[in-house]
């Protein structure tokens, strides 16, 4: 999204949208992309949204920055928007502040609001990771079926496997700032490659298959600083299967096709 | 087993919104709650935010004056006893180590705070009894003198366990004790509470919105619906077989991780009702899938079955 602070630096090989460049496109040139192209929806709605504008100003101002529209029809867009994600009273919605509303229909006026542009691409930071078990069932469902009708990618970023195993078509799991393994998600919840996913996989209580009271599995240590430039297999410190072939860098390698993991197991 | 904790009837009301022009308006947090806890239990405390699960707590640990009923902790009146010794018999767990320990002070400092303010032992005995429970949560010992901020979160909610178990309480409230935490972090605090369980024999009173924990760790479950109960069961029972309507949309709404089982749709509609203004008769009606005639006038008593309390018109045998 090129929202990092100025002092980070960004490399990459290859950072492409669409066949849009977004490395070394000019700070313009994202701005017309972003929320347009490719919007983000938050962690916290509330301070997310702005608390000085009505739901309906922040809606719309995303269709005049993009679009040649005039205010009534980004208003009848937003009253159509705020209808789709299952918002009663719509049109008086848009008067409202987002502190009248509740947490699960602040995050239904977020992701109305990163629909009004249509766009190709929505990165969703732990979206539910605010909202009650019940809420959160409903934002999924309705993430799915709108991704399902519009037919844009949705990036979904969590730490709850649960959501994973639900939602998504294909996963990749993150440590210390790498991918270490990547692939369906039937391939990866069947068969964890790498130690950290298979740990991961450990920790969580699983109704049925992990008995009641029980000792959960656990990783043992804690993640490595990122501070300074260290070679080798990020996870070593803690990885049960550790060898000495894991100082030197590790690629991301496929096991099978469409299957991948940094690790030379 | 012997009753550690009950609380008869309990309500909380606050009053809200009041102004030179509107008279304020009467919410009813937590409305009529008796729940027992047994000894060397863990009661799960379960329901979406706002329904009065933390107002209860509040209540228990005595923080919160209850506005009727009343709660006892084995047998007496908690109004009878003091302050010291609530304190030293009930220790809370808060959600947020960050916000639940004091940043200018050190590891040491805090945990050992109960024991200064009980004036127990010499500054070397407490000092030791720090050592041996900062072993008992899994901190290494050179984290004494450190401070909060250069802690990790599950290092400072181990630090709040300490705080919490330093005095050997019989009843720890914990509050959404893993939820600011890892994945990998949540499952060593887990495992740590069920470990100081087998070892000091604490009862715990576990409140946690996330259903896999409570069903991983409770021994008992009591699902919380605006401001009362509406099912409580042993821990089995209540995930094998739920009866309250909004029992069954919560163990609905879980997801699992399993791969292609899709979203489920708990069907509960949008609205999480006003707590100020509660829907007449049975106050889940208006998201209920089984909604009758009568749930709309006719609030429903708690019914006894053989395992557990449940508190629906569909239960009580006049509609079945």
């Amino acid at each position: 999204m090129g929202l990092l602070p100025r002092r980070a630096r960004r490399t990459a090989s290859c950072l492409v949208l669409d066949g849009i460049d977004l490395i070394g496109a000019p700070a313009s040139a994202l701005a017309d992309l972003r929320g347009n192209r490719m919007a983000m929806i938050f962690q916290e709605p509330m301070t997310s949204l702005n608390p000085c504008y009505t739901v309906g100003n922040q809606m719309e101002e995303m269709l005049l920055r993009h679009r040649k529209v005039t205010r009534r029809e980004a208003r009848e867009r937003a009253v159509l928007l705020l209808e789709k994600v299952g918002m009663t009273a719509a049109a008086s919605r848009l008067e409202q502040y987002p502190h009248q509303l509740s947490g699960g229909l602040r995050q239904r006026v977020m992701i109305a609001m990163v629909m009004m542009c249509n766009p190709d691409l929505i990165i969703a930071d732990e979206p539910t990771t605010a909202l009650d078990v019940t809420i959160q069932a409903q934002i999924l469902l309705l993430l799915a079926e709108l991704r399902k009708e519009f037919g844009m990618g949705l990036i979904l970023i969590t730490h709850d496997l649960g959501i994973v195993a639900r939602i998504a078509d294909r996963v990749a799991v993150m440590y210390a700032g790498e991918v270490v393994e990547e692939g369906s998600v039937a391939a990866v919840f069947r068969e964890p490659l790498h130690p950290y996913t298979q740990g991961l996989m450990r920790c969580i209580p699983v109704p049925g298959k992990v008995a009641r009271g029980s000792r959960l599995g656990s990783i043992p240590g804690m993640v490595p600083s990122l501070v300074g430039v260290s070679a080798g297999c990020s996870f070593r410190e803690r990885c049960e299967f550790r060898q000495p072939e894991c100082e030197a860098d590790i690629a991301l390698r496929p096991a099978v096709a469409g299957h991948a993991r940094r690790c030379i197991l | 087993m012997s009753v550690l904790l009950e609380t008869r009837a309990v309500e909380r009301t606050f009053r809200i919104g009041g102004n030179a022009f509107r008279k304020s308006r009467a919410m009813r947090a937590v409305n009529g709650v008796s729940l027992r806890v047994e000894k060397g239990e863990i009661l799960g405390l379960v329901g979406e935010s706002g329904c009065g699960k933390s107002t209860l707590a509040k209540m228990m640990l005595g923080l919160l004056e209850p506005s009727g009923g009343e709660i006892l902790l084995e047998g007496k009146p908690l109004a009878t006893l003091n302050r010291l010794e609530r304190a030293r018999r009930m220790q809370p767990i808060f959600q947020d180590p960050y916000s639940s320990l004091n940043p200018r002070q050190s590891v040491a400092d805090i945990v050992s705070l109960p024991l200064r303010v009980h004036r127990v032992g010499s500054a070397a005995e407490q000092q030791k009894r720090v050592l041996e429970i900062l072993d008992l949560v899994g901190l290494a010992r050179r984290y004494a003198q450190s401070y909060p901020n250069q802690l990790s979160g599950g290092q400072r909610q181990r630090v709040a366990i300490a705080r919490a178990l330093v005095m050997r309480p019989e009843l720890v409230i914990c509050d959404e004790p893993t939820s600011a935490l890892d994945v990998s972090v949540q499952s060593q605090i887990l495992n740590l509470l069920l470990d100081l369980r087998r070892e000091l024999g604490v009862t715990y009173i576990l409140i946690s919105h996330n259903l896999a924990v409570v069903e991983h760790l409770a021994t008992r479950v009591a699902v919380m619906y605006l401001g009362r109960i509406v099912e409580d069961n042993d821990t089995e029972s209540l995930f094998r077989d739920a009866r309250h309507p909004y029992t069954r949309a919560l163990l609905d709404s879980v997801l699992t991780p399993e791969p292609g089982r899709g979203i489920p749709d708990a069907q509960l509609g949008l609205a999480y009702p006003d707590p100020i203004d509660p829907p007449a008769g049975c106050t889940f009606h208006p998201r209920c899938r089984h909604v009758m005639p009568r749930c709309r006038t006719e609030p429903p008593t708690p019914i006894r079955k053989a395992d557990g309390i449940v508190e629906c018109h569909l239960y009580d045998g006049t509609s079945a």
